[in-house]
This record gives structure tokens, C-alpha cells and sequence, in this order.
């Protein structure tokens, strides 16, 4: 075993206090005394259902609530994952009643329910569960009713303190909820079978300070490993896909290091523009709107080591030693490896759209950039001097999300000049959306009297081989939430290894003025993002 | 006789079928590959950089005595649409007709994936074998199998001889239980199969998965820690179904009992049958200190509007005394539902109505195909019913 890769996967990580977690989700493991298990799950689809629990939903009148939230509950309703028990305690400001609040959710489960039409009786059932607290989250006496009704909830429903915090209102209110959460005490459960959980919505922070700030702020409150940072992305069976398809064959990870790999493009294309969302983007941008997170996790699923289990704290160490050793990008190399954009006018799909600076909500002389192109490296053994090449932009030429791994070309090709002219290095496509699939790009001999060769793809389409629907992302991870699994959630060390990555990039940014626009709507970025890659004799890959 | 032709339908989309009767299987094996070849050359897909892909994943074979059968099966598998798994032989079978030989109809698929830029091929083929030939099929049956792809036999009807030469061939045998003319006697030939010969046959039913959420629902109201305990001590285990015309149990309320027998480890002591009515004794794993029993009671109901042999209820009574704890499944008045009713005296009362579905054929033959391992659930729960027949 001199294998160094293998080495470095069982060193000690060096998280920030691990060991409590880890403590914990050993303990939560272990059966209780004299609870057998329930004999007659063995075997079913799904091996548990949730218990029954409470979902507390702070900022329920809002878009997240109606459009994602409760269609997905209903969803998993419908599979009957879900207990009789579930309910359902939404809060906000706005006068609902029960009975409203239930109507309304009702009319945007229509038209965002993964099935639909809805089943009447079965939603009936389902927002039987369903109740309303109309206060102001920032009233500690807000909390003092929310407790009692809670208390009220766990005798009439049978939910055994199992409580689970969802925050979904703008970030500014987060801490204020949590402190208070803490204050009135409902950080923790007493009841033995209890558990209290809290579901963090991103962004996380808006950079590295203020990201500690919020998982410092929580963490006075809750246990890390009660909390539950959603990233919708690592949700969708596309994504979970990469880690089966490098982990479950024997094929693919002997040439997945540098040896063989030439280097790897991961694109996420949006050929929208930032729709309503003006306002929201200005204070965002591509970088942190895409790239901080999604594409660092698309890079981390990429890159890292095989974890020893699918499991959370296994997962997400693996995950973490792959932002760590993310090379930081140094001054005299930004110019070299960093590129921002913004589009001006053109012409998306047919369509005459406006620039940038043109959309509701955006100042005329905005600088937020809506491409970002980047060359990163990663040292550790595996990808010592092996390039990855990420790019994100809106208003590209069309939807795409997919990791390009170039493999390096044969060492020795045999039939001669003539022969090989059109022969492309191997190439391996994970297509992540739409079209979710694989490609793999090999030579083979043209028909004929000659040993002429040429370049081959052989697709595979994920849809096309199995026979059941995609769950929605929403509906796995709160399924997976209720029954205490954390791996496709992110760690706060994750976070902040991510954002202490990509806080440098906004420092430098604001040190010099960009010439924006600079791309046209309906291109593929700014020239500067060709030549990022054109100077080290490569080219970015047409998704 | 033959007759081909290429019909493209809407962009994109196109279907190849040809027909011809007394074929070789040489013949048949040459069509698909020149239809196939039709499909994916580049002048018949507009635009796209390559051919399209095939989606390869299993070959499914599917036997039928009659074209009545055959067509039902067509249609549920023209139901998966472009779900449609790789290659489909459809075998009809007329042992009878006055001359040996084989017709053949072979229709290929080129479509859309949902995304709308990948093209998918799809084939079927349809033989109608005569005389002789119907009684040698896996000799007509193996060439044309796509290699290294597990094969499925989809058998329509009453279920196949243990013996069968097909089974040998296949690595899962599917069968619909309810379509058994006397589910008892059906069931256990089927437990049969599972063991007959020298390769081990994987079992599937249809019937089996049809009855699956009625299953979730019982096993949901153990979950909850505070239930747990009542599932050693159930002592009474009511089921209702929907009479059928010829007075036989059904195989939906038989499975349902053999999964709870199986799961919870209860042993068979007798059984009575009379009339679609079945009670039998079992020992329970953990028997109390009285001895007592559990008494299972299967009965008939007469539900016109309800396809006959359907589950209708069952009641599960745990405990005894001031202690008992009932927990209900009841077919809801939309039979797409159920009303679920657990009553545990002292801890809680609690109501709601369950979606229950109401799969097509064509979505249960969907998640037997996706499921990738053998069932040892149902093999057990199938060899108890084989046992109470014995």
C-alpha cells in the first residue's frame, strides 16, 4: 500500500471540531433500549419513512414556501413517505388563518406539484397538518407562542418533540431567529425520542467574514451536527450521480489522476438572463450566485478522494480536502486565471434581448459581473499540474451544465501522420443538464482499404435506462433532513473553505475598474475567456 | 410475404415496421439489424453529430397462449413509451394450427428523449409461432437475445410448467398472479418454478407489486417506537376482498398474509377453504404464555364496481384485554385511497386517508423491470402460501 493518494485519504482531517459530530451521529445511530426493528419495512422501497415530526417553516408566505416547500411535502405524501403524524407549523407576519394559509398553499401546489393534478383526498389528509402562526420573527414573544403551540402539536399529533427548523426568509433575518430560537429555549428537545433540527437556506454568508460570522452565530445555538445547510444542487440524482458513476466502477478511477488526464472543463451555461431578479443579482453576481457554491461542489465531486462510506461525515471530509488544496490565486497570476464578464444586447435563441445594464432592477453603470471563467489548480498528488477550467455566464447561447475530462492523448500513435490527423484526445462528457448523460470519445478505424482513423462518441443517456421518475431535488433532501442525514448537506467547514477560496478573487475585483459590457447576449463570454484557456493550447469544448 | 415500410411521423420520430410470414429466425435476425441500420444512418436523423443511442439495458421476452394477451401486452408496453427497455420479443403461441412455422412483425422506434436533443431506438418483436414450432421456442428465442443483457419472460395467464425450457434461457420469470384462474394452486406451481432445475429463476409479479403500498401502509404504523412493541402481539389479522364470479380466493388478500407470516416468522398449523372464505392457524414466533394462536380470517365481499380479487381491508388486533391495540387499512370510496385507523389504547387515536394507487399494468411491469436484485420478500412470502397448499 505505498499508494500516496491512498495515504493521504487516511491522514487525520484537521476540521474544526469533528469529534462532537461524529460523536453524535454515532449515538443517534444506536438502537435504543428494548426497540426492535420494525420487521415488516425489510424489503419495501424505501427502508424508513420520516418519523413523525413537526416542520416549523419560518417565512411561509413566501415564494419558497409555496413553490418548493409544500409541493415536494405533498409529493412525498403521495409516495407515502411520509407518517401520519407530519405537520406542518408555518410562521410569518401576514394574517393567515389555518384555513387560509391551507387554501393558499393549496392554489401553488397546483401548479407546482411535482404530479399533478393534485389528489383531493390525499391533500386533504396532507394539509390536515398544515397550521399557521401569524407573528413577527423578530418578537422574542413570537417564540413564547410558538412553543406552546408546538407543545400543543406533539400531544394532539403524536410528534414527540421531533422538530425541524426550516429558515426560509431573506438572509438578514437568519440570525435574529436563530438567537431567539436559542433564547426561548427551542434549540433542543427534552422529550426521549425528540430530536431538533435547523435547515439553513444559501447563501451562506456573502464572503468569508461574514460566512463565519452566521456559522459562528448558529453554532451558539445549535450543534453543528444539528444543522442543515440545503444546497438545492446537491439534491438532483444528476449530481449524486457523478459520485456513483466514479465509485461504483472499477473502469474510470485508475485514469483519474494527472497521469492521465490532460485537464477538466466543468460549464455551467444559463442562457437566461437574471429574469426579476435584478435587484437580487446586483448585490450577488455570477461568482457567488454559481460558483462559490454550486461549481465548487460540481469540482469537488469531481476531484475528490473515494470516501471509505456514503456517509455524511465520510463524504464531506473527502469533499473538504478538495477545497483545501484548491492552489489560492496569486496576484501576479490573476490576470492569467481569473476572467469576469458582463453581456450587453443580443440576440439569445432568436429573440432581441437587452444588455445587462438594461434589466429592471440593475444600475446603468453596474459592475456585477455575470460570467466568470476560471483556471484552478489543485495540490495534492492526484491533480498535481492538471488544469480545471470552470466557466459560468448568463446569457450564453444555450442551457447547459457539464464536466468535460480530457484525457491526454495515446503515447504513441502507431499509424503514422496521415493516419491520425483527425483523431481528438479521449474525451469523457458528464452531462448533468438537460439531457443528463454520458459521452465517452474514442478513435476507430474508418471503413476502407486505408488505416485511416477518426473520432467516435459513444452516448450514454441516462433516461433511457431506467424506467422510474427523477424525485425533485426538495423532496430528497427533506426526506433525508427528517431522518437525520446530513451527507448531501453542506458542513460549515466546507463553507468557509469555500468562501475563504473566492473571497481574494471580489478583493482583487474591486482594486480596478472593469470595461463592461463585454460580451454580447448569445455568446459564449468575453474573448479574455478564450484566451484564459487558448494560451495553454487548449479550447473550451461546445456543450 | 413480407412488407416493410418507413414511416416518419413527426420530426425526429420515426417508426419501421415489417411484416412477413414463414420466416427463419436467420430472416428475422437480418431485418432488425437492416432496420436498425435504416434508423440511425445519418441521412434519417436530421442534424444530429452521431447515431442515436440504444438504450441496452435488458431483453424482454413475453410469452402468451393467445393474441387476446398478446395485444394486452402490447399495450402496456407501448404505455412505457420511450421508457421502453431495450428489446421486446413478443411470442404467441398457436401449438395447435395446421402447419409448424413462424410469422414474424418487427417494429423499430426511433424517438425523443424528454430533453428533446437525444434520439433513442427502440425494437419489438412480434412472432406468432405455429404447430411444432410453438413447442421448441427457446430455440427461436436465444438467437435472437441481445448478449450480455439479462433476459425477462413476462409469462401472461396461469404460470408456467416448473420445467419449462424458456426458464432456463431467462434470469426472471414475471408473472401477474391475479390473472391466475385459482390463485392457491397458481401460486404454489409458481413457488415451484423458483426452485425447479439447477439455475435459480428470479420470481416477479405483478399482482405482488400491485398490493405494495397496501404493505407500506401497514408496515407505517409500526414506526413510530411507541407501536413497535404491538407487532409481536398481533393475534387477529382480518382481510377483506372483492368476490370473485368463480368462488376462489384471490392472490391479493394470499400474498398479503404470507408477507405478514413470513416477515413476522409465524409457522402454519392448519387451514380451512370454503367458498373464496380461508382461516388458518399460525404459531407465532413469540407465543404467549396462554398459547394462543394467530387466527387470520380471509373473506370474500361483494363489491361490484371493484375489479373482483381486489384487497378491500384488512385489520391487524394486537395485544389482548384492556390492551388491544387495532391498526385498520380500508379501501377508501375512490379506490385510489385508503383510510388508515390506528387505535392504541392510552397512547393515540390517529385517522387519515393514504394514497393508495391504482397502477396500470404498464407501471407495475415499469417497476419490475427497475428493480435490479431479486425479490427474497416475496419468495418468502410465496413459499408460505406454498406451504399452506401443502
Amino acid at each position: 500500500m505505498a499508494d500516496p493518494a491512498r495515504a493521504e485519504a487516511a491522514a487525520p482531517s484537521t476540521i474544526n471540531a469533528p469529534a462532537l459530530g461524529s460523536i453524535d451521529a454515532a449515538l443517534q445511530a444506536l438502537p435504543r433500549d428494548g426497540e426492535e426493528p420494525n420487521v415488516l419495512r425489510e424489503g419495501l422501497r424505501r427502508e424508513r419513512t420520516a418519523p413523525p415530526c413537526v416542520m416549523v417553516i419560518f417565512g411561509a408566505s413566501g415564494d419558497l414556501t409555496s413553490r418548493k416547500l409544500i409541493p415536494a411535502l405533498y409529493d412525498l405524501a403521495l409516495q407515502r413517505l411520509l407518517p401520519p403524524e407530519f405537520t406542518v407549523l408555518g410562521v410569518a407576519r401576514r394574517p393567515y388563518t389555518d384555513a387560509s394559509f391551507r387554501t393558499m398553499l393549496r392554489e401553488t401546489a397546483e401548479q407546482y406539484a411535482r404530479t399533478r393534478p393534485l389528489r383531493p383526498e390525499v391533500w386533504e389528509s396532507f394539509a390536515a397538518g398544515i397550521n399557521y402562526l401569524q407573528g413577527d420573527p423578530g418578537e422574542a414573544q413570537t417564540y413564547e407562542r410558538l412553543r406552546a403551540q408546538l407543545d400543543e402539536l406533539d400531544r394532539a399529533r403524536g410528534t414527540s418533540g421531533r422538530r425541524l427548523f426550516y429558515v426560509a426568509t431573506p438572509p438578514t433575518l437568519f440570525s435574529g431567529i436563530v438567537r431567539s430560537l436559542g433564547a426561548a429555549g427551542l434549540n433542543r428537545s427534552d422529550a426521549p425520542e425528540g430530536w431538533v433540527r435547523i435547515v439553513i437556506e444559501k447563501p451562506f454568508g456573502r464572503d468569508l467574514v461574514t460566512a463565519r460570522l452566521l456559522n459562528r452565530e448558529v453554532q451558539l445555538v445549535f450543534r453543528e451536527s444539528q444543522i442543515y445547510r440545503i444546497d438545492h444542487y446537491l439534491g438532483k440524482e444528476t449530481v449524486q450521480n457523478i459520485m456513483a458513476f466514479r465509485f461504483s466502477n472499477r473502469l474510470w478511477e485508475p485514469l483519474w489522476s494527472e497521469q492521465h488526464i490532460d485537464h477538466v472543463q466543468i460549464t455551467v451555461a444559463e442562457s437566461i438572463g437574471v429574469e426579476d431578479r435584478g435587484g437580487y443579482y446586483e448585490q450577488s453576481g455570477a461568482l457567488r450566485d454559481m460558483v462559490q457554491n454550486h461549481m465548487l461542489q460540481l469540482l469537488t465531486m469531481v476531484a475528490m478522494e473515494p470516501p471509505v462510506t456514503f456517509d455524511a461525515e465520510a463524504v464531506r471530509d473527502e469533499k473538504l480536502k478538495v477545497l483545501r488544496a484548491l492552489r489560492p490565486i496569486s496576484p501576479a497570476g490573476f490576470s492569467q486565471q481569473v476572467v469576469r464578464g458582463q453581456y450587453g444586447e443580443g440576440w439569445v435563441a432568436g429573440e432581441h434581448v437587452p444588455g445587462y445594464r438594461q434589466e429592471e432592477g440593475v444600475s446603468p453603470t453596474s459592475n456585477t459581473e455575470t460570467y466568470v471563467a476560471l483556471k484552478l489548480y489543485l495540490d495534492t498528488w492526484r491533480w498535481a499540474g492538471t488544469p480545471f477550467y470552470l466557466r459560468h455566464g448568463k446569457r450564453l447561447p444555450k442551457r447547459s451544465t457539464e464536466i468535460v475530462v480530457q484525457f491526454k492523448r495515446a503515447p504513441h500513435v502507431p499509424f503514422g501522420g496521415v493516419a491520425a490527423a483527425s483523431l481528438d484526445p479521449n474525451l469523457l462528457v458528464l452531462r448533468v443538464q438537460p439531457d443528463e448523460g454520458i459521452t465517452l470519445r474514442f478513435g476507430a478505424k474508418v471503413p476502407g482499404p486505408a488505416m485511416q482513423l477518426r473520432s467516435v462518441n459513444m452516448d450514454f443517456y441516462y433516461g433511457s435506462s431506467f424506467l422510474v421518475e427523477s424525485p425533485d431535488a426538495y423532496e430528497r433532501l427533506l426526506l433525508d433532513c427528517m431522518l437525520g442525514d446530513r451527507t448531501l448537506f453542506m458542513r460549515a467547514d466546507e463553507v468557509e473553505q469555500a468562501w475563504s477560496f473566492v473571497t481574494p478573487l471580489f478583493d482583487a475585483w474591486a482594486r480596478d475598474q472593469p470595461t463592461f459590457p463585454n460580451y454580447a447576449a448569445g455568446t459564449w463570454g468575453p474573448a479574455a475567456a478564450d484566451q484564459l484557456i487558448r494560451r495553454d493550447g487548449r479550447h473550451w469544448h461546445r456543450p | 410475404m413480407m412488407n416493410s415500410r418507413l414511416s416518419p411521423q413527426h420530426a425526429g420520430v420515426a417508426t419501421n415496421v415489417w411484416e412477413a410470414q414463414d420466416v427463419t429466425v436467420a430472416d428475422v435476425e437480418r431485418q432488425l439489424q437492416r432496420n436498425l441500420s435504416e434508423l440511425t444512418a445519418p441521412a434519417a436523423h436530421d442534424g444530429a453529430a452521431h447515431p442515436p443511442p440504444r438504450a441496452s439495458v435488458l431483453n424482454l421476452v413475453v410469452h402468451a397462449d393467445e393474441d387476446g394477451e398478446a395485444e394486452r401486452a402490447s399495450a402496456a408496453m407501448a404505455a412505457l413509451a420511450i421508457r421502453h427497455p431495450s428489446r421486446t420479443l413478443l411470442l404467441v403461441t398457436a401449438p395447435d394450427a395446421p402447419t409448424d412455422g413462424l410469422d414474424a412483425v418487427i417494429r423499430t422506434q426511433r424517438t425523443q428523449g424528454p430533453g428533446g436533443q437525444t434520439h433513442l431506438c427502440f425494437e419489438e418483436v412480434r412472432l406468432l409461432a405455429r404447430g411444432a414450432t410453438a413447442l421448441h421456442l427457446s430455440s427461436v428465442v436465444e438467437p435472437l437475445l441481445m448478449s450480455n443483457l439479462p433476459a425477462y419472460l413476462w409469462w401472461l395467464g396461469r404460470p408456467p410448467r416448473a420445467y419449462d425450457p424458456l426458464l432456463a434461457l431467462c434470469d426472471r420469470l414475471i408473472v401477474d398472479s391475479a390473472e391466475f384462474p385459482d390463485a392457491l394452486t397458481g401460486l404454489a406451481a409458481l413457488d415451484a418454478c423458483a426452485v425447479a432445475g439447477e439455475k435459480h429463476v428470479e420470481l416477479g409479479d405483478l399482482g405482488w407489486r400491485r398490493i405494495a403500498p397496501w404493505c407500506q401502509l401497514v408496515a407505517q404504523f409500526f414506526d413510530p417506537p411507541d407501536a413497535r412493541p404491538y407487532l409481536r402481539r398481533i393475534r387477529r389479522v382480518a382481510v377483506e376482498y372483492v368476490a370473485c364470479p368463480n368462488a376462489v380466493v384471490s392472490a391479493p388478500p394470499l400474498l398479503l398474509v404470507g408477507w405478514l407470516a413470513a416477515r413476522l416468522n409465524w409457522a402454519p398449523e392448519s387451514a380451512a377453504v370454503a367458498r373464496g372464505a380461508l382461516d388458518t392457524l399460525f404459531m407465532p414466533s413469540q407465543p404467549s404464555a396462554d398459547g394462543d394462536r394467530v387466527m387470520v380470517r380471509i373473506r370474500p365481499q361483494p363489491a361490484p364496481d371493484r375489479p373482483p380479487g381486489a384487497l378491500l381491508a384488512v385489520t391487524l388486533t394486537a395485544g389482548t384485554g384492556s390492551e388491544v391495540a387495532t391498526f385498520e387499512v380500508r379501501l377508501g370510496d375512490s379506490a385510489t385511497c385508503g383510510l388508515t385507523r390506528a387505535v392504541i389504547p392510552g397512547v393515540r387515536e390517529m385517522e387519515r386517508m393514504a394514497p393508495l394507487g391504482q397502477a396500470s399494468t404498464a407501471e407495475l411491469l415499469a417497476s419490475e423491470l427497475e428493480r435490479p436484485a431479486a425479490d427474497p420478500i416475496y419468495a418468502d412470502s410465496l413459499a408460505v402460501v406454498g406451504r399452506l397448499v401443502r
